[in-house]
This record gives C-alpha cells, structure tokens and sequence, in this order.
C-alpha cells in the first residue's frame, strides 16, 4: 500500500465563517440541477409550450383567426394573470426547488456531508440558492415565449417588467416547498398541498384573506408592472384592470376578511417586501430545522 | 491539524428512539490506533457511531471528538472521515467528481481536490474506474468508494461502520491492509463489526456493545481471556458449494459443514488458524469464495456468554 502523507498538498487553513463551504456547495447543487439534461428538456420543452400556446390562443383565438391588437392585447393579459404566472412560478418551485435538500436525505448523500466542515444551514442555503438559479429562468419561460409568440406593439420594458413577479415569486415559493421538504418525509405532497389547496384558495379567496396569499403577491407585482402598457393597447385592459391603490385600515381587518369584495393589488414595494419577508423567514425555520434535527439515514 | 489530541470520548452517552433505548450510558475512550467496536446486530454500534459523527444529538451524556462536540460542529469535522453503513450515490455522476466535490468542502481549491481524490480512490484501488459512477459499482467497489471518500482529505480521526461487510476474501485483505496502516500512521480509528475475527485481526484494543451498553473492552488478549473456545459460525458463498466444502473439511478446528446451492455453512472452533487456511486455500487453485459472512446467531451467543 502506499502512503498519501508524503504526496499530499499542504492542509487548507481551516474553513470558517457562516459560508464555509457554500460554493463548492452550490456549484455541487447547479450540477445537480442540470445534470439530467432529459429532464431538463422536458421541462424546458413543457415551458416554453405552455408559453406558446397561450401566446398563439390571445392572438388567434379558437378560430384560427388573427384578433386585432387590442383583443388580443387583453386575451394575452388574461392568459399571463389568471393561467401563466399562477401556475408557473409554483410549479417550477415544486418541481426544481422542493426537492433541494430533501433529496440528500431521501438518497442518504447527506450523510457524506454531516461529516464535513460545512455547516447544515450553508448546506441548506447552498442546494436552495442553486436550486432557484435553474428554477427562475425556467419560470420565466412561459411568460416571455407567450410574449414573444404574440408578436403584440408592446414596449421591451413588459418583458422586463414580467422578471420581478417571476423571481420573487419563485424565492418565495422555493423556500416554502423547502422548508417543507425539510420538515415532512414526504416534502412533495406537503408542498402541492401548500400551493394548490392553502394558496390557491387564499388567491380566490375575498376579502383581506387574499392578501395571505403568496400569488396575490406576485400577480400585484405584475399587475403594477404590465398594466400600463397592455391597457395602451386595450380599452378591455383599461376597464378591468384592478390596479388601483391598495388601502388598508386596520380597524377594519375583520370586516375585510368577511367582506365578499376583491382586495386591490398591493404597491409593488409592499408585494416585493412580503415575498422577500416569506423567503427570509421560511429559509431561516429551514435552516433552523435541518441544524437541530436528527438524521439516521437508514438504508 | 489542530493541537488536540485525535481521540473519540464518550461520557454516560446515551440515546433513546422514542421509548427505545439505542444506547444506554456507554463511556468508552478511543486513542490512537486501531479500536473495533463490536456486537451483534442491534447491539448500538450504528447508534454509537452516528452519535460521534454528529448526525445524532445525544439524549444524555456526552461525546467529544478531539475534545468537541460533534454534533452541527463543522470546526471539527475536518478532521474526521467516516465510511458509513449505508450506500449513497450521486446518480451517472463519476466518483472521481464526487470524490473532488467532497474534498472541496474541506477548503482545497479545484486542481488539488482532484489530485487527493485520485490519489484516495487509488489507494482503495479504483484507479482504473475514475469515470464510473459509483451507482454502477458492485457492492465490493462502492465499500472501497466509501471508505476513500472518508480518507481523501487526511483525516486524523477515521470512523469505519462495517467496512468489510458483504467484501469478497481478496477485497477484505487489501482493505484490512489500508486500515491497518491509518492505525500504524498514528490516526485514531474506530472499526464497527458483527464479525468478531474481522476486528482481531485489525484492532489493537475492541469495544464489545450489547444491547446499547458495553460489555467488555481492553486489548484482544484481555477480551479473549473472557472467552471459551466458543465455535464460530460463518457462511461462504461460492458457485461450487461441494468442492469448497470437501475442502474445508480438514481446515483447522471445523466442527460442522452443511451446503445449499448458494454456498457453504460450517463451525470452526479455531477461528484464526480456520482462516488463515482459507486464504492459503481459495488461491491455490480452490474454488471461487465470492463473499464470507458471519453467523450472527452464534456471535449473540458469545454476547450471551459474556452477559452471564
């Protein structure tokens, strides 16, 4: 047998610090992510069709015929709100985020990690980080092929503005299917459970409850974005768009809540602060879980 | 490496899963050299060695590698290396990548994170297959992938859960040999095993653990000072059961042969000499032993002797 000691490199200094080890960490999570390119081209593939569809369907409608700007304008507005960016940006989370860290547990690879001077939270945040990195462009894939496919007068600052709701949209709902990936055996189901069922009722819900929503977030963000210039194009637009400033009076949380009548879409500074507050504290319960637990790995 | 001492320490350490106990109040010192820590299965070795690696927080008590409790502790953690039970593969992924990948986490930059995992995965003797996946491994190589990833990065304390289960003769004696050598260098190293001959040949001083609590502990002669000549029960597994088990008729001590199609049972009471013939045999022209495995039944009653 031969010995390593004479042959070895000097020891590193010792790792420190709270992101001791988060790059190689991560550059290991974007492998990862893209490392199946068949399913990678599956997703992509079912992106950018769901995209073109809806892009082809504003213009043409079921008849096969072009609509004018205007029509079509407002078919694309409708398709982005109520079919694209809802489904979309969770799916693309449950799909590319949930799985993140779990899968370290589920394949028993965390194990090589538990014993090595990498932090369990940087590990964490490490598989999360990379794991979005894939997961925004994917989601913004439909959104922008829709536009795209369309061919609408819009100005290139739509396209632009579609980026904000989609990426923090995809934080948000990332560190959420995360976090219960991290905490339930079985993350997956807890997290369709969590967007289909908890955020998909809250989103059609009335009153106040909708603002606990993390979609309602995200459609705010697009409604205060794109609006303007959909509505150039569209009287349709114009009249339907529920971009009017948000109020809201504390002492009347209650009667919010109970009320029958759509809430307003918030200020994008307010949408924007409470993904980013959601994406901080899921990650940080995350974290915090993953640091504290057990982890037996039995085959 | 830092200046506390590479040792294993466990205080009143114990661990309960829900209201079963794993193990109960085992204080044990583990130095430099070679130890094993042995007992049938369920005894709490994996309990033990999960608890020392940090994967587990203990329910009472104490552990302490070098003097630091391992449990989210990364300080410490880069001076240790641990083969675990349990296989684990990054799907079509090489091991050589895997390996560099590990490495890095110990602070090497890209280029010499290869170098020690080429150098590692050479040392277990998989040199020749750096491009494979370790999901394309036989039971045998992914044992030697395990247990290179717990040595790339020159760890001061080693933690090998079974690292010879399921290993043909060959593959046991080139890995017993590296693991002999981590202890000659100095390094502390704990070996767990339900195959008490396995571990005497290795380990300077054993750990016995039975039913989460220790049960003796010293050096080989010590511990065997403790036991009867209690036969040992062990299963071959060879494509020609009847000609290996003619020929182990006359091996030393064999008190009992039985085959089926998969292999061959017997009962030596001279478990040293019993293999030493086996690897003079299966080489000499003998027929193939693809794996030796332990019979747990009599180790337990060599645990049972030792509870009376």
């Amino acid at each position: 047998m031969t010995t390593l000691v004479s042959q070895r490199p000097p020891p590193p200094p010792p790792p420190r610090g709270l992101l001791a080890g988060f790059g190689p960490a991560y550059a290991w999570g974007l492998r990862l992510a893209l490392g199946r390119p068949l399913r990678m081209l599956v997703v992509l593939g079912v992106a950018a069709a769901l995209g073109a569809l809806t892009g082809w369907f504003s213009v043409h409608g079921g008849s096969g015929a072009r609509a004018g700007d205007g029509e079509a304008a407002f078919q694309l507005w409708e398709g982005l709100k109520e079919a694209l960016l809802p489904s979309a940006v969770p799916l693309a989370a449950l799909v590319l985020v949930a799985g993140a860290f779990s899968r370290e547990v589920s394949e028993r690879t965390l194990v090589f990690h538990l014993v090595r001077p990498i932090a369990r939270r940087t590990l964490y945040l490490a598989r999360f980080s990379a794991a979005v990195t894939v997961a925004i462009p994917v989601a913004l894939v439909p959104p922008l092929v829709a536009l795209g496919v369309a061919g609408l007068p819009l100005p290139a600052s739509t396209a632009w503005a579609l980026v904000p709701p989609v990426v923090l949209g995809v934080l948000a709902f990332g560190a959420i299917t995360c976090l219960l990936g991290a905490w339930f055996r079985r993350g997956i189901i807890a997290g369709l459970v969590y967007v289909f069922l908890v955020d998909g009722f809250m989103s059609e819900a009335s009153g106040t409850m909708q603002r606990l929503s993390l979609v309602h977030h995200v459609l705010s963000l697009f409604h205060r974005g794109v609006d303007a210039d959909f509505g150039a194009l569209s009287e349709r637009v114009r009249s339907s768009s529920e971009a009017a400033p948000a109020s809201i009076n504390p002492g009347d949380l209650i009667s919010q809540v109970l009320s029958s009548e759509r809430v307003d879409w918030m200020q994008p500074w307010s949408a924007a602060l409470v993904l980013l507050a959601v994406t901080a504290v899921a990650l940080a319960l995350g974290a915090g879980r993953v640091s504290s637990r057990d982890y037996p790995l039995k085959d | 490496m830092s200046a506390a001492p590479a040792r294993i320490e466990a205080e009143r350490l114990s661990k309960w899963y829900g209201e079963v106990l794993g193990l109960n109040e085992v204080s044990v010192e583990v130095g430099p050299g070679v130890t094993g820590l042995l007992g049938p299965n369920g005894a709490g070795k994996s309990t033990f060695l999960k608890l020392a690696c940090g994967m587990l927080r203990p329910s009472l008590g104490r552990v302490l590698l070098a003097g630091e409790e391992p449990f989210d502790n990364p300080g410490v953690m880069r001076r240790v290396g641990l083969c675990p039970e349990q296989d684990a593969a990054y799907p079509g992924v090489a091991c050589r990548a895997v390996l560099a990948y590990l490495t890095r986490l110990h602070g090497y930059g890209r280029r010499e994170a290869r170098l020690l995992a080429e150098a590692a995965l050479g040392r277990v003797g998989l040199g020749h297959v750096l491009d494979r996946s370790v999901g394309t491994f036989s039971k045998g190589m992914r044992q030697r992938f395990k247990l290179a990833q717990a040595l790339a990065h020159d760890p001061d304390i080693v933690i090998l859960d079974e690292p010879l289960n399921g290993l043909d003769p060959s593959a046991r004696r080139d890995l017993s040999g590296v693991i002999q050598s981590l202890g000659d260098e100095g390094r502390c190293v704990l070996v767990s095993s339900h195959v008490l001959h396995e571990v005497e040949h290795l380990a300077r001083r054993s750990v016995f653990l039975y039913q989460g609590r220790v049960l003796a502990e010293g050096t080989r002669a010590e511990i065997r000072r403790e036991l009867p000549q209690h036969p040992l029960q062990v299963r071959l597994l060879t494509p020609q059961p009847r000609v290996l088990a003619q020929r182990m008729l006359d091996a030393p001590g064999v008190v009992r042969v039985s085959t089926d199609a998969a292999g061959v049972d017997l009962l030596t009471t001279q478990p040293e000499a019993f293999f030493d013939h086996l690897q003079r045999e299966v080489p000499a022209g003998g027929p193939a032993v693809t794996a030796i495995l332990p019979g747990d039944e009599d180790l337990e009653a060599v645990f049972r002797y030792l509870t009376r």
